[in-house]
């Protein structure tokens, strides 16, 4: 499991794996506040944040890993997590935010108050009460993992503006090693907060006999230290300062665009015993991860010894052999890919960690047998980092590819196709290693996973319209296709709830629970009612049908058709009426004016375009004025808006494109997105006349 | 047996009836049940609660009144989604959930398959308090499945059983509540919302025990279906008020209970009484705040004010703490408390500074009762009342940014109870007309292609006042302006505003104002000959009409009251060819008025709307969706303007 945050929501995540006993460390009452921290000497905020809510004065962490062995006890690790935290409150609102304040139960805690005349007040924690159940903890306390059940939380007393909170929490537990393996749980975290911080320092003592992976990026401070301190401990650290705060950005992967670590400890009892974790030499940082370290862990993970891949790739063989039609290896790698789906969605049958290293287990078996030539694929999704600054086991994703036809295979979403390749890697470097025939590696090489074109992905809308005669409502007939990566938003609309009932042509004969499929066709109906209702003033409902669900390669797009009826479009005016022919394309991005200014850069899965093909019947004795209000064209680097109408006799016919260029924009350019998104939304406000003529 | 399932097993087998139940054999038609409930997954084919009055001597001098609840349920299952029957019963320190069972069909216990949890609960805004819930469920997965149980609640406090529904969360084919009252027990049972109910009664002596039962039975009874905006509980559904008056012990004398207004009262007064306030505390900052402070009304505004803003509203409500409030030296020192202690602190500083200030109980709007029925079920509030001149002030330290002599919508117009020593008061807040809450709006606009481009000027009142002030202080420092822009414009992106001027955020006493330039796109077509113009661009209650099929009451946050006035300057050249239709929609409870005028070179449009007494009753939903649908064709129809 990965665990993503940021600094601010940031309290460590513990986990225990099924063998590994956690037991609660004692309750230690550590005075922090005695100690003397040079690091806590600031008091005042700079002045480029005074008019802020809240400044992080300094904010520290310090982990401990420390490994031990006691007989009759064994080996055991103990995990110390040291929070600090100074924050000044410069408005009430940021008073309102501390004066409730939550935290892990179990956990040792200590707040004070220092006033702005350098008085202290130290928080009684008697009064703490438990968090009820139904209460939903605030992101900023919140256990990262969601493993932490237990809140308590304090009304901190006599907070005022100006006054600095000054808290810090202990997490101790000690885990007694049963298995040869412990893993402490992947962090990520951005280094920006939801306020600015003056300073904030991580320390970390981890015992020379664990293993220790740490990568910082995208400006983020490197780890320093590495020396050896006290009892078989080696400490690092790194301070950051001067650190503005994380923005709300839409369309950005903070990961990629804010300072960023990334780090995970891991216990072996034996290093001789195959891991696939990535890791480098107990006692030393390991920072990079390198093509032949994958190359390792992808022949690692195509023999791995399991069995659910036995029973997988067992269950898709006797399929193959009871099915002699398919004979070429193209036909069988789609029947291996769409059996692994059927099952997949119909049994269950991840009992091997990541769906995604048993899905490429499998079929790597599959085509062994079968003699089908692949390579093993893996990248870093887009969203969280890149193949270079690669440092922990599960940012990588595991596929594969034919190599004859240079087909991707990933891991597949319920509605995903043979070659669908998932957005998130696409445009990224991915290693590729290649596997001999007598099951020895080849190589690790570099590709780029290309990146998919705006026809492959998007909407297309054809939708045909009707005025009734008292002008109140008009129905829409409507046929929707969708393309490529777009799929996967409507693929929970598309299999409602029971996927069981998801049609399929290759299956394993398991028999589906078909009683469901009225209660599901009735469901999907409402959520597609639900859609239409979201952007219009919806009449009444009255048909959607599933044309096409895009399950097979031949037929990959969504498509269905609805009817409905609806209001609000048609404005009198005296004896004429003003239509709101823009709004029929539905509700477009309305880039507000707080968005303008852009600190991060653009991301979004894949380039897409969208298209709408519109025709209105007029209804007799009405003309069609200020047409040419429904012709529009903004083009830049980064995307495009048109449209254009025209009458075909009593029809007004319109169509109109928006062309997402790319998956990637740069900061600067933001502005050439915003010029075809607003012309887009202002395409939705156009506006006719339908004049009366008698 | 999972792990998880057998743990069920020994937490709910505790303390249980190892006796069979009797099979469920009477003929239930699911079908029937689909078809009149079809949106229900689980209904109750049958329901009774019986409440059982009773007594133990614990000194001679002492005894212990507590009531026993027995709810027996049989359910069955109307869907075939293959879920679970999930649903809870709260209780708290002075309550406790004794045995639950679950029956299977046959009547045999089945508590294995019974999922069963205690948890704290917390209510919204309540910071902490002793309520819990007994959570249980269990499977019900197949059309016409059918389940029982047995759950058993004791009230260790008379005080504290204060009312029974009939209405669950699911329907009920039957349901009898039943009171077993001992002759040793003077309890009144109040029948409220009873109206509109075919509530059979019946009354009969346990021969067992000697017991009058007192029994209430209803039949097919709906859900009861949340409905955004509903009134409280307490104004529409059928439901029994105990109220306990008096008992008489074993040795033959008689003990007042809640008889009268009074005795609830004495009780309160009684827990004032433990409060342990040391006002002197609080000496040194009411000396300071008052300092240069004159005019009684400039003191009193002063010290409302200061706690206002510097105690925030946190509510502990933990056992007694939930009726006794904390002590003013805690409070202040805390800088937080609930209404209690906001209520108490404020008290006490006011009279330090000389004035006569008292504690006040009261239930806000969302109770129906009053102080006729001595019950503590009445009220939910506290507040302080200063009484200067005469005159009674009534001052609400929980309301942020209200301003000394308003009262929040919430407790305008509701019966209170003023501490007065021994005695009490009984009064009655002032009911403020829609006038308090006035929002008025100017506009000076006219055409530039087509834009719409003027000046406005808002001015706010009352509780939309109150709202800006509260939302735009709690923003955070750099969000301040964004924020109120927001509030103005809202996600309207075809408004753009400069020049904006606003009136002190700080200022509780006066009109808020705001002003600024604006433009506004897409509300203008020009085709050439002729320009078409909406007027009105935000178009209030344009999408509020009601659901017709709706079953309660409307209820509006407060009384609302809008003008708005625009002059459009009609450009040169150009002639008024057509103006939408003026409306007068005037009801006892909503007025809707609109008129276009034009004077010489200019269009007048003037709207006045007002929801007079905050609620919609379901007998004016005709009335007002018509009203509705009147509006919103008007709204729709546009201004033309030929050359």
């Amino acid at each position: 499991m990965m665990i993503r945050l940021n600094c601010q929501s940031r309290v460590w995540a513990l986990f225990c794996l099924a063998l590994v006993f956690s037991l609660p460390g004692a309750y230690s009452q550590e005075n922090i506040f005695g100690g003397l921290d040079p690091d806590f000497d600031l008091k005042d905020v700079p002045d480029k944040w005074k008019n802020e809510s809240a400044v992080i004065l300094c904010q520290k962490t310090t982990c401990l890993f420390d490994k031990s062995y006691a007989p009759g006890y064994g080996n055991s690790i103990t995990q110390k997590e040291v929070t600090r935290k100074r924050i000044k409150l410069l408005d009430r609102a940021a008073v309102e935010e501390y004066s409730e304040f939550y935290f892990v139960a179990t956990k040792d805690l200590g707040v004070r108050i220092i006033k702005p005349d350098g008085s202290i007040e130290v928080i009684d924690l008697k009064d703490a009460v438990p968090v009820a159940r139904n209460v939903s903890i605030p992101g900023v306390y919140k256990s990262a993992s969601g493993w932490e059940k237990e809140y308590k939380k304090l009304a901190i007393a006599g907070l005022e503006p100006n006054d600095i909170i000054d808290y810090f929490n202990i997490i101790k537990h000690t885990y007694y090693m049963t298995t040869g393996e412990y893993v402490f749980p992947e962090v990520i975290l951005s280094l920006e907060n939801s306020f600015p911080a003056v300073k904030q320092k991580y320390e970390f003592n981890v015992d020379q006999e664990l293993y220790f992976n740490f990568r910082s990026l995208n400006g983020a401070p490197e780890m320093e230290g590495g020396l050896a301190a006290e009892e078989g401990l080696k400490f690092y650290s790194f301070t950051d300062t001067s650190r503005e705060k994380l923005k709300d950005e839409r369309w950005s992967y903070i990961y990629r665009s804010t300072p960023t670590i990334k780090f995970q400890v891991v216990y072996r009892a034996d290093p001789r015993v195959p891991t696939e974790y990535l890791l480098g030499k107990a006692g030393e940082l390991k920072t990079s991860v390198s093509k032949e370290e994958i190359a390792l862990k992808a022949n690692e993970l195509i023999f791995a010894k399991n069995k659910s891949i036995d029973k997988l790739s067992k269950m898709i063989l006797k399929y193959l052999s009871s099915h002699k039609e398919l004979a070429s290896g193209s036909d069988i790698a789609k029947a291996s890919y769409y059996l692994y789906r059927n099952v997949k969605f119909t049994n269950g049958v991840n009992n091997f960690g990541n769906d995604d290293r048993l899905f490429v287990a499998c079929l790597a078996r599959v085509f062994d047998k079968k003699k089908i030539a692949y390579q093993v694929m893996s990248a870093v999704p887009r969203q969280i980092g890149t193949l270079e600054s690669l440092v922990l086991k599960d940012e990588l994703i595991w596929f594969l590819k034919l190599s004859e036809s240079g087909t991707f295979l990933c891991a597949p979403s319920i509605n995903a196709n043979f070659g669908d390749v998932f957005s998130g890697i696409e445009g990224a470097e991915a290693y590729q290693v290649g596997v001999s025939k007598s099951k020895e590696l080849l190589s690790a090489d570099k590709i780029l996973i290309p990146v998919s074109t705006m026809e492959q992905n998007g909407e297309s809308d054809k939708i045909e319209v009707g005025l009734n005669p008292e002008m109140d409502y008009i129905t829409v007939s409507h046929v929707k296709t969708v393309r490529g990566h777009s799929r996967e938003s409507f693929e929970s609309a598309i299999i409602y709830g029971d996927s069981r009932s998801a049609p399929e042509r290759y299956n394993f004969q398991v028999s589906p629970d078909m009683s469901g499929m009225y209660e599901q066709k009735r469901k999907r109906m409402e959520r597609f009612k639900s859609y239409v209702a979201e952007d219009f003033d919806l009449l009444k409902y009255e048909d959607f049908t599933l044309l096409k669900s895009g399950r097979y390669e031949d037929e990959p797009n969504i498509e269905y058709s609805e009817k409905y009826k609806i209001k609000g479009l048609l404005k009198k005016a005296g004896s004429n009426y003003i239509f709101h022919a823009g709004r029929l394309i539905g509700t477009q991005v309305e880039i507000g004016e707080g968005e303008m200014k852009r600190s991060y850069e653009v991301y979004s899965d894949c380039p897409r375009s969208f298209y709408n093909e519109v025709s209105v019947i007029i209804p007799d004795g009405y003309i069609v004025k200020g047409i040419e209000k429904l012709t529009m064209k903004v083009s830049t680097e980064a995307g495009s808006f048109s449209s254009e109408a025209w009458m075909d006799g009593k029809i007004l016919k319109f169509r109109t494109s928006k062309i997402y260029f790319h998956n990637f924009e740069r900061n600067k350019d933001w502005g050439k997105m915003v010029q075809f998104l607003d012309a887009a939304y202002d395409f939705t406000e156009a506006r006719i006349l339908l004049k009366r003529t008698e | 047996m999972s792990k998880h399932l057998l743990f069920a097993w020994l937490f709910t087998s505790i303390g249980f009836s190892v006796f069979s139940q009797k099979a469920l054999t009477d003929k239930v038609n699911v079908w029937e049940l689909r078809s009149a409930w079809p949106e229900a997954a689980t209904a109750a084919t049958s329901s009774t609660v019986n409440i059982t009055f009773s007594r133990s001597v614990v000194s001679d001098d002492s005894t212990h009144l507590y009531v026993t609840q027995k709810i027996h349920e049989e359910l069955i299952c109307l869907d075939n989604s293959g879920g679970a029957f999930v649903n809870a019963v709260g209780y708290d320190d002075n309550s406790e959930i004794k045995s639950f069972n679950l029956y299977d069909e046959e009547g045999k216990l089945n508590n294995y398959q019974a999922l069963t949890s205690r948890q704290t609960y917390e209510e919204n805004g309540i910071f902490y308090s002793d309520a819990k819930i007994f959570a249980y469920s269990f499977p019900l997965e197949k059309i016409g499945a059918r389940s029982s149980y047995e759950l058993e609640k004791k009230f260790n406090d008379v005080k504290y059983v204060t009312s029974f529904y009939f209405h669950e969360n699911y329907p009920t084919l039957e349901k009898t509540i039943s009171f077993s009252i001992p002759s040793w027990m003077q309890v009144e049972l109040r029948e409220l919302n009873f109206k509109g109910y075919e509530i059979s009664r019946g009354i009969k002596t346990d021969t067992q025990t000697g017991n009058k039962v007192y029994s209430y039975t209803l039949k097919n009874i709906p859900a009861d279906k949340s409905e955004p905006y509903q009134p409280g509980p307490t104004y529409v559904l059928p439901h029994i008020l105990i109220l306990s008056k008096a008992y008489t012990d074993k040795q033959g004398e008689e003990h007042k209970l809640f008889n009268s207004t009074a005795d609830l009262y004495g009780w309160y007064s009684s827990l004032v009484k433990t409060t342990g306030n040391d006002r002197n505390v609080l000496k040194p900052l009411v000396d300071k705040l008052l300092t240069g402070r004159e005019s009684d009304k400039d003191k009193i505004e002063t010290l409302f004010y200061w706690v206002q803003d510097n105690i925030r509203y946190i509510a502990f409500e933990d056992g007694i703490a939930g009726f006794r409030p904390a002590s003013c030296q805690k409070v202040f020192s805390n800088r937080y408390g609930d209404c209690k202690g906001m209520a108490n602190l404020l008290k006490e500083m006011l009279l330090l500074a000389g004035y006569d200030a008292r504690l006040t109980w009261l239930g806000t709007k969302h109770i129906a009762y009053n102080y006729a029925i001595p019950t503590i079920a009445v009220d939910n509030h506290m507040i302080c009342t200063v009484i200067l001149g005469g005159r009674k002030y009534f001052l609400d330290p929980t309301e942020t940014y209200i301003s000394f002599g308003d009262l929040a919508h919430r407790i305008q117009g509701r019966e209170v109870i003023i501490e007065d020593g021994d005695k009490f008061i009984v009064e009655r807040t002032p009911d403020f007309p829609k006038e308090r809450n006035k929002i008025e709006t100017h506009n000076q606009i006219r055409l530039q292609g087509e834009q719409l481009i003027g000046r406005r000027k808002e001015f706010y009142n009352g509780e939309a006042k109150t709202q800006i002030l509260r939302g735009y202080n709690s923003t955070k420092s750099e969000r301040k302006e964004e924020a109120l822009r927001d509030f103005i414009i809202g996600k309207d992106k075809n408004i753009s505003i400069q020049n904006m001027h606003f009136s002190n955020m700080e200022d509780r006493s006066s009109v808020l104002q705001f002003d600024y330039d604006f433009t506004l796109k897409n509300h203008v077509l020009d085709v050439g000959s002729e320009i078409y113009v909406t007027i009105d661009h935000e178009q209030e209650f344009k999408n509020s009409e009601l659901d017709s099929t709706r079953l309660k009451d409307y209820v509006y946050n407060y009384k609302y009251y809008l003008v708005k006035k625009t002059e459009l300057e009609i450009p040169a050249g150009y002639r008024v060819t057509h103006m939408p239709d003026d409306m007068l929609q005037v009801y006892p409870d909503f007025t809707f008025k609109i008129t276009f005028r034009q004077d010489g070179n200019k269009i007048f449009y003037r709207k006045e709307i007002s929801v007079d007494n905050a609620v919609i009753g379901k007998n004016e939903f005709k009335d007002w969706n018509n009203t509705i649908k009147e509006l919103k064709y008007i709204y729709d129809d546009q201004i033309e303007l030929s050359k």
